[in-house]
């Protein structure tokens, strides 16, 4: 991670995004206002945030042939958990901060409990 | 008319309403400064440099893009790779200045900057705005909100080496983080396909490379949703024309 990498690559970054932002300003508006485009804008965000949380996972350590006691499956499994107790959290509160933190604390949570009691 | 009213007409349409502005943007403060805090502490957990992290929220100014591109910055992907995963989380943006057009300041600087810091918040403020206060105010709240971002960010930055220090795994307050994202979005279109084409694409993708994987999966994501919708304009015409 060098500094020219970090400077161009937040330049290319906030280029696309201003294109993104400042379209409507700079073509016609019926060349957006197509129905394929809309279909994207309604399905693709929540798709593309499946995807980075699932890379975020750690399953790639994971096959059929890891045992029930290794500390990959007991990473997965906690990061699981942890993720389901961040939406139970949310749905009940809405409050983004104190979900994140129970999203922490979970997933330490269940790894203390995972290496206690099948470690 | 005489000269001096018309005068002040045109500075009245001219001017920024800058304490109604700051007023407007304090609910934004409420979301903004936790959501920036918490990218502050992330990007220093993924060793991104304080200069570069305060860069980020100046330069880019995009929250959910934010967040994405700190494990593609870690993992050193290509510019291009990274570009255009961050084109894709923000193509939703390609709506937000249509209903705004009208209310864009005169002053060429100040609309290019009001295109630029168009976020989620600052749209949903802005039409949530009468129609004849939005232009006196799109400046002000655009500058505001984008500087409760950058302090909140700072803040993150200085407390985070210290919060990751003392809580272990802090890391994954990220992915918490993309999880409570993917939540939002789901509550606004209430459907599971783009979740489920999600899991196929990357399933597909894994098949076929390891350094573009993101990429792959939303480029198969796009083909996927697109295919869907002409699917399903197809039956649709197919049942119109058996009628």
């Amino acid at each position: 991670m060098t500094s020219s990498y970090l400077i161009l690559a937040t330049l290319a970054m906030a280029g696309v995004t201003f294109i993104t932002r400042a379209l409507p300003a700079l073509i016609p508006r019926k060349l957006l206002d197509t129905p394929w485009l809309h279909r994207l804008n309604e399905s693709l965000p929540l798709s593309v945030m499946v995807l980075l949380i699932l890379t975020s996972l750690s399953y790639k350590d994971v096959s059929a042939s890891t045992g029930l006691n290794s500390p990959e499956l007991h990473l997965l499994l906690a990061q699981i958990g942890a993720l389901i107790s961040v939406l139970l959290v949310y749905h009940l509160s809405r409050q983004l901060l104190i979900s994140m933190i129970v999203g922490i604390a979970a997933l330490n949570a269940l790894l203390w409990l995972f290496n206690g009691t099948l470690g | 008319m005489t000269t001096d009213s018309r005068h002040q007409a045109l500075h009245k349409q001219n001017s920024h309403h800058w304490a109604e502005g700051f007023k407007r943007s304090l609910p934004v403060a409420m979301g903004y400064l936790p959501a920036g805090i918490a990218f502050g502490v992330l990007a220093q957990v993924a060793g991104i440099p304080v200069w570069a992290t305060i860069m980020l929220s100046v330069v880019l100014y995009a929250g959910a893009a934010q967040y994405a591109c700190l494990p593609m910055l870690s993992a050193g992907l290509p510019i291009g790779n990274i570009a255009t995963n961050i084109a894709a989380i923000n193509l939703r943006h390609v709506f937000y200045a249509m209903p705004l057009l009208q209310s864009l300041p005169h002053n060429k600087l100040a609309k290019t900057y009001c295109l630029f810091a168009l976020t989620d918040e600052t749209f949903s403020v802005m039409t949530s705005l009468p129609q004849q206060s939005r232009q006196a105010l799109m400046l002000p709240i655009s500058l505001f909100n984008q500087m409760w971002w950058v302090v909140a960010g700072a803040i993150g930055v200085l407390i985070g080496s210290t919060l990751s220090d003392l809580i272990p795994h802090l890391d994954f307050a990220l992915v918490c983080l993309f999880a409570i994202l993917a939540y939002e979005q789901f509550q606004s279109i209430k459907r599971y396909f783009p979740i489920v084409i999600a899991i196929v694409s990357l399933a597909i993708a894994s098949l076929f490379t390891d350094n573009w994987l993101l990429l792959m999966a939303i480029t198969i994501c796009m083909i996927l949703i697109l295919g869907r919708g002409f699917w399903i304009e197809r039956t649709v015409a197919g049942v119109n024309n058996d009628q």
